[in-house]
């Protein structure tokens, strides 16, 4: 689907966005972003009567959308006394209308962690993804730096909005929408759209190589990444910060690409009497997500813990997000330039604080 | 895909064998295997309301689908398990692990040494080797605290006509088929006591 030949003949013109996102309503349920009463934007299934939703490059909500597909709570299974049955999750076909390359690259990224995993899988399945390219680099943002945007990866989405300024239409905005998929393309079948030519599928990429100059020098990045997979960091550097690191999880919970969860069970506290007068001990187990930077999570059974420093925790977690260990199994890191990190973490450091520090190091 | 939820399966024997110790014969309870299980793999056990933990096979399962498993109380979930009895359910997940690569033992010497409840997952290799005449010799030492620390009693009767056994004790050795040893690093004085000659595979668990 993504060689050039398939590509134009699966790509479209797109005068009024409405036409699409009403077509695709028709058969999913609409995940859009809108503001909540605090005016923080966000992800949602629900829109309130009063919101009009948010579309478009610039709107990038503070928490990427893996929630609708890796749960931040879920039952597992449960324990009736006797047997041990799966609770999958119910789940109706929702379109998300509008991700952003890097968080499309996530779940992409998600999509191999989670491969085998029945309740991820369960909802990705009833998952078409609607894409939108970059027209601009956002604050904190360096997907071009690790290869996650800003235009829509090949492949990552089922469907690829993007926004042709097209010269001498006086300000007429036209969208190319592309279908990467099989699933894209059956979304979009009954729809009598215009085809694009060659010349809307090269101005994209004039546009590509726009957006890509606009972004200011992030080669620390790289660098720190060199220093990191040469074992050239020294842990007085970890050390020092892992001092600002509250364990507060906010960088986990935000990381679109961070996959960590642990389980516990609720015991049904009155135990039911059978007619043998023997109690019935009833369980549900439940998933949510964790963090690697939590004292605990590495803790094992007999009580040995492989990272009780702050030091260590925070050493493996940016070893996770940048290390070359992982290419083999994802075919690229763990981090999608987001930036995520570094607007949330309390003690700043975040990606772009850690990463210039790495570089400043090292390099002296 | 993944088969997080347990499955059940039903304590249909347990007995004590060994200090601390108890070996559990499970039977599956409305599933079969669906996939093969190779020595050295484990699986986990989940006690409803209490948690999960990973435990070695003792013997792979039969025809019946039955397998055992040799346990040692040391925390929290094993003191609940060591509080059930045969026809309680609880969960199984498995087999995990890649196994260990016994088909690659062809017609060599192999001397295992196991120390303690260590023994419990080199079962399934030296009954592996017994069963499928791979080995030219198969040697065990097996080293214990005590008599009353040794485990897989059973086990161990059924394997002292197939396989040269040596059991030592560090406290009260001696008597029928123990030796008393005091304890050593050297391993080719260690070896030669035993009377054990030019060896290609090691198998060492200790319990830790």
């Amino acid at each position: 689907m993504s060689n050039g030949n398939n590509m134009l003949n699966d790509s479209y013109l797109l005068q009024n966005l409405a036409v699409l996102r009403n077509h695709l309503a028709e058969s999913y349920s609409l995940v859009q972003i809108q503001k909540d009463n605090d005016g923080e934007e966000m992800w949602t299934e629900q829109l309130g009567e009063s919101n009009v939703p948010l579309f478009g490059h610039k709107h990038l909500p503070l928490a990427s959308p893996k929630g609708f597909l890796f749960a931040e709570k879920e039952a597992l299974y449960k324990f009736d006394g006797e047997t041990f049955e799966t609770i999958l999750p119910q789940v109706v076909p929702k379109v998300l209308f509008g991700v952003q390359a890097c968080d499309l690259t996530a779940i992409a990224y998600q999509d191999k962690f989670f491969e085998f995993d029945p309740y991820y899988q369960k909802r990705r399945e009833h998952i078409l993804l609607v894409g939108i390219d970059c027209e601009s680099p956002c604050s904190n943002g360096f997907c071009a730096q690790v290869d996650a945007g800003p235009h829509v990866n090949s492949s990552t989405a089922d469907l690829v909005l993007s926004r042709l300024k097209l010269e001498g239409a006086n300000q007429l905005s036209e969208w190319l929408l592309i279908a990467e998929t099989e699933k894209g393309l059956n979304s979009i079948k009954a729809l009598a759209l215009e085809k694009a030519d060659e010349e809307h599928l090269r101005l994209r990429n004039k546009l590509l190589e726009k957006v890509k100059s606009e972004f200011i020098d992030y080669s620390y990045i790289n660098n720190a990444i060199e220093y990191l997979n040469n074992n050239s960091i020294p842990i007085k550097l970890w050390e020092e910060l892992s001092v600002r690191c509250l364990s507060c999880s906010g960088c986990t919970n935000l990381c679109p690409t961070c996959s960590c969860y642990s389980t516990y069970e609720i015991v049904n506290k009155k135990p039911e009497k059978t007619i043998s007068n023997s109690k019935v001990l009833k369980t549900e187990t439940l998933r949510v997500w964790d963090s690697c930077l939590f004292q605990g999570f590495q803790r094992e059974a007999s009580g040995h813990n492989p990272a009780q420093k702050a030091a260590q925790r925070v050493e493996r977690f940016w070893f996770h997000k940048f290390s070359d260990e992982f290419l083999p199994e994802f075919k690229r890191y763990g981090c999608v330039g987001c930036g995520r990190c570094e607007q949330t973490c309390p003690g700043t450091i975040g990606v772009h604080s850690v990463m210039k520090r790495i570089d400043q190091e090292c390099c002296s | 895909m993944l088969q997080l939820t347990p499955q059940t399966i039903r304590i249909v024997d347990v007995y004590d064998d060994g200090t601390h110790a108890r070996h559990f014969t499970f039977e599956p309870k409305g599933f079969v295997h669906n996939k093969p299980i190779g020595i050295g793999q484990f699986f986990m056990l989940t006690l409803p309301g209490v948690g999960l933990a990973p435990f070695t096979y003792t013997s792979i399962p039969d025809k019946t689908g039955r397998f055992n498993a040799l346990i040692r109380k040391v925390g929290h979930l094993t003191e609940k398990l060591f509080t059930l009895r045969k026809g309680d359910v609880l969960g199984y997940n498995g087999p995990f692990g890649s196994g260990w690569p016994v088909d690659q033992v062809k017609q060599k010497k192999v001397l295992i040494v196991a120390g303690g409840c260590g023994l419990a997952p080199v079962a399934t290799t030296i009954d592996y080797l017994i069963n499928n005449d791979h080995s030219t010799s198969v040697t065990l030492l097996y080293g214990a605290r005590d008599i009353e620390s040794q485990v897989l009693k059973n086990e161990r009767t059924r394997w002292r006509s197939k396989i040269k056994l040596f059991e030592t004790l560090e406290i009260g050795g001696g008597g029928k088929n123990t030796i008393n040893v005091c304890k050593s690093n050297n391993h080719p004085g260690f070896l030669k006591l035993f009377n054990i000659p030019t060896l290609c595979i090691f198998v060492v668990l200790n319990a830790g």
